[in-house]
């Protein structure tokens, strides 16, 4: 079992966190300044909790009560700094038979060649990369990757060439995205963790919802309230819908309500008003690799397929059906 | 006039033995105290800072004066003598060059299982290593000047 329990307080950089990391690419999500790096520290023995408890497969890396604080350089993790760590006095290849350096000469230049083939690394590849080959070479339990600029196709091949858990921090939304797991990080608290799909889907706060730049995010009043039925009333500023039944809310509470793009169809404009569609002007289309964004009056967005944008893409006008089930209050 | 050739030849060989002495004990004691955390660290640091602003040839004369009590004027007493002064000079030099590092370096070295040692011998002293060569080549030229001035005050006295 692997997993982080740690507590930092005044004077220093604040830091609450408590998760534990399963197999696979879990990514930390944050701004700049919200503590990522310093959790990734923590982990790799750098910096000393004030409180909390440090698992790596079963090893105790560090106990606040027990008094035990493992040196980075038995932890068996490997840090990636965010600025280049790659020694400037060595050439890329010298680094990575640095980290190498437990395997006899032969052994080490043919895992030297053989890493450099599978990463497809060449000389002009880009420094961060190479260091990233360097902490994969060393064969550690947990590579701790510090938003070194890394793209998602390298981050693939790295998932690719090792068993290892990998904790990345970045402030790179769509990189993050893109992991098994994911914590949202800010001003040093964790605010969620969670499968990423259903980080995004079902952001727990306002917070995180902004924090992940969740798209169609309004402020509603809930204007009735029928658990027989399972039914609400939401009234926004601009238009009501029927959601399903929020429990612990009251009529004429004020409440954030989030829908997910996807979650949300079109219809052509020239059918009849039907429940819970609003008719809206279509302001901005933005087509991407896999979807078509739509961007509608009053800051909605929806997201569509390439295939169902090029059946209604000559509708006249919209009307925009938000089904309860996609109705989420934060 | 024949020239003598020795008082060259003993400054040469002096300034050499003391350079090498103190860029050793100078690098190793920058290094302890840019690494390691010990009580006094910081007044220790100031003093041996300080100690660069003494009048050279006036520390030289006290101290061979001093030394000479128990050592007559011999090699070793001269040459200790020089480390004594090229210290502090070695001593900044090394410690500002491995205050300049990146510990991104270190930071990662460790991370990957490096020992101290092999971060010190591989990566920070490699990397430090020009500007500690510019601060020996100081310190060798100053314990050459110093020693003459100090040996003259010596001989005036005597």
């Amino acid at each position: 079992m692997t997993s982080v329990r740690a507590t930092i307080g005044p004077p220093r950089l604040p830091l609450e966190v408590d998760f534990p990391l399963l197999p696979g690419l879990t990514a930390v999500y944050g701004l700049a300044g919200a503590g990522k790096s310093l959790l990734l520290e923590t982990i790799a023995g750098f910096v000393r909790p004030d409180s909390g408890r440090i698992l790596l497969d079963d090893a105790i890396l560090f106990d606040a009560a027990a008094r035990v604080h493992v040196p980075p350089r038995l932890r068996r993790c490997a840090l990636v700094p965010q600025s280049d760590s790659l020694f400037p006095h060595m050439t890329p290849r010298q680094n990575l038979a640095f980290a190498a350096k437990r395997w006899p000469r032969l052994e080490r230049h043919r895992r030297v060649s053989e890493t450099i083939e599978r990463l497809q690394l060449t000389d002009s590849s880009p420094r961060h990369r190479w260091s990233v080959a360097r902490a994969l070479i060393a064969e550690r339990k947990l590579l701790l990757l510090d938003d070194c600029g890394l793209d998602a196709g390298f981050l693939r091949q790295v998932r690719e060439n090792t068993s290892a858990l990998i904790l990345l921090a970045s402030t790179n939304l769509d990189l993050c995205c893109g992991a098994d797991r994911l914590l949202v990080l800010d001003a040093g608290r964790l605010l969620q963790s969670g499968a990423t799909r259903q980080v995004i889907d079902q952001p727990q706060s306002l917070e995180v919802a902004r924090l992940l730049a969740i798209p169609n995010l309004f402020q509603a009043t809930v204007g009735a309230l029928d658990p027989g039925r399972n039914r609400s009333l939401l009234e926004f500023d601009h238009f009501t819908l029927g959601g399903p039944y929020f429990p612990g809310h009251f009529r004429g509470d004020r409440v954030w309500v989030a829908a997910a793009a996807e979650d949300l169809r079109v219809h052509s404009g020239d059918l009849a008003p039907q429940p819970n569609c609003v008719a809206l002007d279509l302001v901005r289309v933005v087509p991407r690799a896999r979807s078509v964004s739509l961007e509608f009056s009053f800051g909605v967005s929806v997201t569509l397929g390439h295939v169902d944008f090029a059946r209604q893409k000559d509708n006249k006008g919209w009307l925009v059906e938000f089904p309860p089930a996609a109705l989420r209050i934060l | 006039m024949p020239v003598d050739r020795y008082p060259l030849a003993l400054g040469l060989e002096i300034a050499a033995v003391a350079t090498a002495i103190g860029a050793v004990l100078g690098v190793g004691f920058a290094w302890l105290l840019e690494n390691r955390q010990f009580p006094g660290k910081r007044t220790l640091g100031t003093l041996a800072t300080a100690s660069i602003a003494l009048p050279a040839p006036l520390l030289c004369y006290y101290l061979l004066a001093v030394l000479g009590r128990f050592w007559p004027l011999t090699r070793i007493g001269l040459a200790a003598a020089g480390v004594i002064s090229t210290l502090p000079l070695l001593l900044r030099a090394a410690r500002t060059s491995f205050a300049s590092l990146n510990p991104a370096y270190a930071k990662a070295a460790r991370s990957l299982g490096a020992s101290e040692w092999r971060i010190f011998a591989c990566i920070e002293l490699p990397l430090a290593f020009r500007p500690i060569l510019n601060g020996a080549l100081l310190a060798f030229l100053r314990v050459l000047a110093e020693l003459a001035a100090a040996l003259w005050i010596l001989e005036a006295h005597v």
